[in-house]
């Protein structure tokens, strides 16, 4: 099973292989300067050589998409079940939901600076913003569909509406909730680095733009590359945890999809 | 995997991520700050009884050689030696300094003559409390490759801008003193405008010799060089020290003190070129200055126009405050609030030298 997994990730391995080892030789035939488009092994050579001077940006960043995604996750629940108690409730919030959703980051994100300055508070902003939105969409869905068998039979044996919200409605709405989780993870890294990116004391955000003022494209693409595995990493992590809390949901999602892959084989 | 370790496993695992990042970040400041000499705590027994009072100061960019003094003062202790614990706020690209001082976020800030006239016009004024670089040192470029050896040839051309209102109103001026049309294409480019150029996307910039021109010199790109102040346009100071009306009302003591210790950096940088350069590069940090070469060479060309000869760092001439902001007034690049051309100001508001020690 173990090694089934591993093996499932290898023709992306190789097609990155392929794309990278692509790029190096495209540099290296002198088609385009390495100043504009540094060659993937300069680009890491760069990432190791200057690690001590990145490090501190990454923590900076990490912390603030870590409580980004945490203030996230706890509003995107709340506002979920909120939407979910009434329709009143739904017909209120929702459409001020989407709105919060159309405001341009890039416009907002220099006056959250001069109204709450340069510290933490105006980036974990940005990141609530971009992530709370995914997963309160998502769980709001996934309360909606609950099983309606489940349900008559909660309601037979008279459980009071909460009774049915946590034993019946909020585990079925999980797998949607980690959905929707999984897309908040994967934005929040870029969420931390709009915020940086108009002004801060050190984040990922200020060294590339740093690093692009002295010209340094190399140091940006290690940036980038440092701000990709991050992103990874917490889209992993909510995988994972997905994978341990709900068992029941893997299976038989791997199970579908193998009879489908079957089916389409024959 | 029984349900119980399942439900500690998931809420365990993000929680040791945060306790993870928490701890990381904590640490990581703890390490900045016992690094830093600037906390107040460890240098008690100085000859500075008094408390530090905290400044702030909004950079026009990232870290360069226009900003020597500043960073030599705070490596040498200056600000400290005058009561002052100055916090150097990070660049935005997105927050003017400007916007930083009048909106009281910033103490001082660094500007520029155009800026200051705009501003005013605005009804948010600064106030200019020093020329930073005594003489205008841009000029507009192409490639030598380009065959464009005039201004006057450069009508019809690709200007690569950086979306002020007053640029187009300069550019052509210079065209039309040349004897051209002054007709030009304006591209407003976020990106670095020298790097357009040199990919050919664009066929001039606006930029300032001892930065960008000097940047092209050890890249081995060959430019013409089209000073503006050859061109009609009247010599202006640019970057500025900027301050705003509330903090000259209620903290000039302050702002006298913080003049002595950037006067003090300012002049050393005249006459250290390679320490100061080197002082600048330990305390803006190595991540801001890849290529140490670079700063040696534009500090060598920075240290000479500070000031000229025999004056004194900062001083600023009503002359000089009339002829540019008149021309731009003129030319109709000004306007206020309401997007109204402003064609007159009283240009003696703008600046002051009483911050300056005599």
């Amino acid at each position: 099973m173990k090694l089934q997994r591993l093996a499932s990730y290898g023709p992306a391995f190789v097609l990155t292989v392929v794309l990278l080892a692509l790029w190096e030789l495209y540099v290296r035939s002198g088609q385009i300067s390495m100043f504009i488009l540094p060659t993937p092994t300069a680009v890491l050579q760069a990432l190791i050589e200057n690690w001590d001077v990145i490090y501190p940006h990454t923590v900076q960043t990490m912390m603030e998409t870590v409580l980004g995604l945490v203030i996230s996750t706890i509003l995107g629940l709340l506002l979920a079940i909120i939407l979910d108690l009434s329709v009143w409730a739904r017909r209120a919030i929702y459409p001020l939901l989407v709105t919060s959703q159309t405001i341009p980051m890039i416009a907002l994100a220099p006056l959250l600076l001069i109204w709450f300055g340069h510290d933490l508070g105006p980036k974990v902003i940005i990141v609530t913003l971009y992530c709370f939105f995914p997963i309160a969409v998502a769980c709001a869905d996934g309360l909606l569909s609950s099983d309606p068998d489940l349900l008559r039979l909660m309601l037979s044996m008279r459980a009071s509406r909460w009774q049915i919200l946590w034993l019946v409605r909020l585990p079925g709405a999980m797998p949607a909730f980690f959905s929707g989780l999984r897309i908040a993870a994967t934005y929040s890294v870029t969420g931390a680095i709009v915020g940086e990116y108009v002004g801060a004391y050190q984040g990922l955000g200020i060294y590339m733009q740093t690093s692009a003022n002295a010209h340094a494209v190399v140091l940006v693409f290690a940036a980038i590359v440092v701000t990709a595995l991050l992103s990874l990493l917490l889209f992993g992590l909510v995988s994972l945890i997905e994978r341990i809390a709900l068992p029941w949901y893997q299976g038989s999602r791997m199970r579908a999809f193998g009879q489908i892959g079957a089916k389409s084989r024959r | 995997m029984n349900s119980r370790v399942r439900l500690l496993l998931s809420i365990g695992l993000p929680v040791l991520l945060i306790i993870a990042v928490v701890g990381a970040f904590l640490l990581q400041q703890q390490r900045t700050n016992s690094n830093s000499p600037v906390t107040s705590a460890t240098q008690s027994p100085q000859q500075t009884p008094q408390k530090l009072t905290k400044m702030s100061l909004a950079l026009d960019w990232t870290p360069n050689t226009n900003h020597t003094g500043i960073y030599v003062a705070l490596k040498e202790g200056w600000y400290r030696q005058q009561g002052i614990d100055l916090q150097i706020l990070p660049y935005s690209p997105n927050v003017s300094p400007d916007t930083l001082v009048s909106s009281g976020k910033a103490d001082v800030g660094i500007s520029s003559t155009e800026s200051i006239v705009a501003d005013k016009a605005t009804g948010q004024p600064v106030v200019s409390i020093a020329a930073i670089i005594q003489h205008n040192t841009s000029a507009l470029v192409t490639l030598a490759s380009s065959g464009i050896n005039r201004p006057r040839d450069l009508d019809g051309k690709i200007y690569g801008g950086f979306g002020a209102p007053y640029e187009a109103a300069v550019v052509g001026a210079i065209i039309k003193k040349d004897g051209g049309k002054g007709t030009f294409k304006n591209v407003t480019l976020n990106v670095n405008a020298m790097d357009a150029l040199k990919s050919h996307r664009i066929d001039f910039v606006w930029v300032f010799e001892g930065v960008e021109g000097i940047e092209a010199q050890r890249e081995g790109v060959k430019l013409n060089v089209f000073p503006i102040t050859n061109y009609g346009i009247p010599d202006y100071y640019t970057p500025n020290l900027i301050t705003g009306p509330n903090q000259i009302k209620h903290e000039p003591d302050l702002l006298k003190k913080f003049m002595a210790a950037t006067s003090q950096g300012y002049e050393y940088a005249r006459t250290h070129v390679d320490e100061s350069a080197q002082m600048l590069i330990d305390e803006a940090g190595k991540s801001v200055f890849p290529d140490p070469g670079f700063v040696m060479a534009s500090q060598q060309f920075n240290s000479k126009h500070y000031a000229d000869p025999g004056r004194k760092w900062g001083l600023q001439d009503a002359v000089a405050w009339h002829g540019y902001p008149t021309f731009m007034l003129d030319a109709g690049a000004i306007a206020d609030a309401a997007g109204k051309p402003v064609k007159s100001m009283d240009f003696a508001s703008l600046y002051t030298n009483e911050f300056l020690t005599q």
